[in-house]
């Protein structure tokens, strides 16, 4: 039902929605957001009761599957049960399945994308009220990613999983796409294609290696129980983390993600905060069981993960375009979960649950604040006239006073400055890792790990502070686009910002593990893991990263703070290191140069190949008929007595030949 | 009275198809090639009845009424087909229509038939349709 409605809608809209809707194009979107969002609070309340009233007799209280019907089936269809299995043969179900996990998710995004549509009710139109065009197509396709996202989080086989994951997929390459006459815009969205394409092949792979290695099993329950496998399940985890990095920028992959800053402010938000960027870290606290079970791929994957967020970082501390430095930071939280998630080491222990429940928090927090800092950027944006680059705007708490608010409750959340909620889902992560490093047998790897962690937390709040500092104090500044008329924007725009502000706000609070809302809590009663009892708080990290995150904030303070002018005189003196950063790292360069040049010469060479080599064998063969033909053709002379006459002949030379042979 | 044998029969058959065949294939007109193609019909229809005399059952001779009857009908479509053919290009001349030879061939020209001007050729006459007065040369409007 959940994921039916914006689907539903989204089909609505694409069918009637050009003709019919027109600027009233975003009422089944934001109906059916609402409509789900509901039903997932019931849902997740539903969970929580059978989750809460913990009944030790019940294997799996709180986890309910639902099959809708069968999706497609292969193979002999009067097979049934194990002995499907064993022929190898393929049943699909479409089901869906309810627990702690998908309900946190579900509740989460279809609250922020409800609240970013209504957002971009907002941002969609002009200053005089009138909408763009493809209003209908933009609100059919934020529909349809809602719904595909909610399919991803709900699924209960790796099928549904799937074939939501690549709906994500789609949908963002039609929304980064949506300005598609704007030639970046096209080619940000085929990036973010054929990058995100890249994981999917590999989380396919590691999905089929699943299957094969678990006795051809489809479903969650199935596949993530050890006993069904024989061999390990290293090859596959592997796969399947490559298929998340994809999806959630990590490094290799990550550099698609900046560019999809093409798309609509709004989409921006939907994609980092929401849906597609969380779909990696969603998939692998869903497959945490087997990952668990394989300590070398988990610290590929936290290495991977803190070397992103390192990376990212550095690169967002010189950047100039606020979306972009936003886009940054996500890349770098990001990294964040991943180093949550790569350590929940040893089934066994508590590790995997709270790696989950770590990654789950700072994804639940990041999803708020990062939504609420990219819808306050769109502000930005709608009111300066899609300017945003930090050199020319500047002093603009006065005239957008709750954009700014808003933006400011976001950078002290993503900077994780005590109570907001970035605070509690950062250290959460920090503890883990450095909880990670006890049981591992490599301590130092997760040390090391942890301590670059924390310095992460510096830069990231001295590049939050930056670019908070320079859009909003400073001289007021204002684009020539503007003409000196900047107001801030509509109640549909600044409604949202507020209810998500309060949010970010409070969310970290809520959901630590001080209150009885606490997420780890909740998502404990997953079944299969093992729960730590009594807590014990990480003062060490605690105060570590709180105090790096303070020190980045002051010394953001110190200097930007006074005159609020992106000088190119940066205070940094290493002027490489700065064009690194500025730069990117080179690394579109790089791939340029290592991957897409040489498959340009492929492309020459097999052009080549078909035109002139084999077309020409092709051409050659055609002419040899046609050759045979030419002898022939003087006979077609049109006259009727000459084919009378060849008629004559030949009917006599047949007879002759008959009468001879008789 | 004389009997003749079967033998003269076929020969009397065969030399109406040869005839006929010498007459379509040498003849341009296309009324002369349409008698030519009747005659070989009629040589063979002569065998027909030639054998079914001498062997003594009616199917040849049935054979022959169908024949007749289909020469009937294909005399009319010809001549039809004749005078449409004749209207497009005022003449009987059928190596006038070499129009289904190869493109990249040259037409097959008599010289003695191009040489004639085709704007001296007279108008068709206008037959009025049945039942009507006819128009006389210089009055206002015809049909």
């Amino acid at each position: 039902m959940i994921p039916l409605m914006p689907l539903v809608g989204g089909l609505i809209t694409f069918l009637i929605g050009p003709k019919v809707l027109r600027s009233q194009a975003h009422l089944p979107c934001i109906l059916a957001g609402v409509a789900s969002f509901a039903i997932s609070i019931v849902a997740l309340l539903e969970v929580s009761k059978a989750a809460f009233a913990a009944n030790p007799e019940l294997s799996n209280p709180a986890s309910v599957s639902i099959t809708y019907f069968e999706w497609f089936r292969s193979g002999d269809p009067n097979l049934v049960g194990d002995h499907l299995r064993k022929v190898g043969s393929l049943k699909a179900e479409f089901s869906l399945r309810l627990d702690p996990l998908s309900s946190a998710m579900a509740v989460m995004v279809t609250f922020l994308g409800t609240l970013i549509a209504v957002f971009a009710t907002g941002y969609m139109r002009d200053h005089h009220s009138k909408v763009e065009a493809g209003y209908s197509r933009f609100f059919a396709c934020v529909s349809l990613f809602i719904g595909s996202m909610l399919m991803l989080v709900l699924a209960d086989n790796v099928l549904v999983l799937y074939a939501g994951w690549e709906g994500v997929g789609l949908c963002s390459y039609l929304l980064i796409g949506f300005w598609f006459e704007k030639t970046s815009a096209s080619l940000a969205a085929r990036k973010a294609f054929l990058v995100t394409r890249l994981g999917d092949i590999a989380l396919f792979i590691g999905l089929a290696l699943l299957w094969i290695s678990s006795g051809y099993r489809l479903d969650f329950d199935g596949l993530l129980n050890l006993k069904n496998y024989d061999s390990s399940v290293g090859l596959a985890c592997f796969l399947l983390f490559i298929g998340a990095c994809g999806k959630s920028a990590q490094f290799p992959l990550h550099v698609w993600l900046p560019d999809a800053m093409e798309g609509p402010t709004p989409v921006s938000a939907l994609i980092h905060a929401a849906t597609m960027v969380t779909a990696g870290v969603y998939l692998l606290a869903r497959f945490m069981p087997l990952f668990a079970t394989v300590p070398d791929v988990q610290m590929v994957v936290v290495g991977i993960g803190t070397f992103t967020s390192l990376l990212a970082a550095l690169i967002a501390l010189t950047q100039t375009d606020l979306k972009r430095i936003l886009a940054y930071s996500t890349v770098s939280q990001l990294g964040y979960m991943f180093m949550a998630l790569g350590s929940g080491i040893k089934m066994e222990s508590a590790l995997p649950m709270l790696a989950i429940s770590a990654a789950m928090f700072h994804l639940l927090t990041h999803a708020f604040f990062k939504g609420l800092l990219f819808l306050s950027a769109g502000s930005v944006m709608h009111a300066m006239h899609h300017v945003i680059d930090l050199r020319r705007i500047g002093g603009l708490r006065k005239v957008l006073p709750v954009t700014h608010l808003a933006f400011l409750f976001g950078a002290l959340a993503l900077a994780g400055i005590p109570p907001f909620a970035g605070f509690w889902s950062k250290d959460e992560i920090l503890s883990v890792v450095h909880e990670a490093s006890k049981s591992s047998n490599y301590p130092e790897y997760y040390i090391f790990m942890w301590a670059v962690g924390i310095y992460v937390a510096f830069l990231t709040s001295f590049y939050t502070f930056r670019a908070y500092l320079l859009a909003f104090w400073g001289d007021c500044k204002l684009p020539e686009e503007v003409h000196g008329a900047a107001h801030e924007s509509p109640i549909s725009m600044t409604l949202p910002l507020m209810i998500i502000s309060i949010f970010a706000v409070g969310i970290g609070f809520a959901l630590s593990n001080l209150t009885p809302f606490s997420i780890e809590g909740f998502l404990s009663k997953m079944p299969g893991y093992v729960v730590q009892v009594e807590h014990h708080h990480d003062w060490l990290t605690v105060g570590f990263a709180t105090g790096a995150g303070v020190v980045g904030l002051f010394l953001a303070i110190a200097f930007y703070g006074k005159g609020g002018t992106l000088s190119e005189q940066t205070p940094l003196k290493a002027n490489f290191a700065i064009e690194l950063s500025k730069n990117k790292f080179f690394f579109d360069e790089i791939y340029n140069k290592v991957i897409v040049t040489p498959l340009n010469v492929t492309f020459v060479i097999a052009k080549v190949f078909d035109q002139y080599i084999l077309d020409g064998i092709v051409d050659l063969i055609a002419h040899f008929p046609k050759m045979i033909a030419q002898l022939f053709r003087p006979i077609q002379n049109g006259l009727v007595q000459f084919y009378a006459l060849a008629m004559v002949l030949a009917v006599t030379v047949f007879l002759i030949a008959l009468a001879r042979s008789m | 009275m004389m009997v003749l044998d079967l033998k003269a029969y076929l020969v009397l058959g065969a030399v109406l198809f040869a005839l006929g065949m010498i007459a379509f294939i040498s003849r341009r007109n296309m009324i002369t090639m349409f008698l030519g193609a009747e005659l070989m019909l009629q040589g063979v229809a002569i065998n027909f009845l030639a054998f079914s005399r001498f062997r003594g059952n009616l199917q040849g001779q049935s054979f022959v009424l169908f024949i007749l009857s289909v020469a009937a009908c294909e005399a009319a479509i010809a001549m039809a087909l004749i005078v449409i053919l004749y209207r497009a290009k005022r003449s009987l001349d059928v190596s006038k229509w070499q129009d289904l030879r190869e493109e990249d061939l040259e037409p097959n020209e008599d010289l003695e038939i191009m040489a004639i001007d085709d704007n001296q050729i007279q108008p068709m006459p206008i037959l009025p349709v049945a039942g009507r007065r006819p128009v006389k040369e210089g009055d206002a409007s015809h049909v």
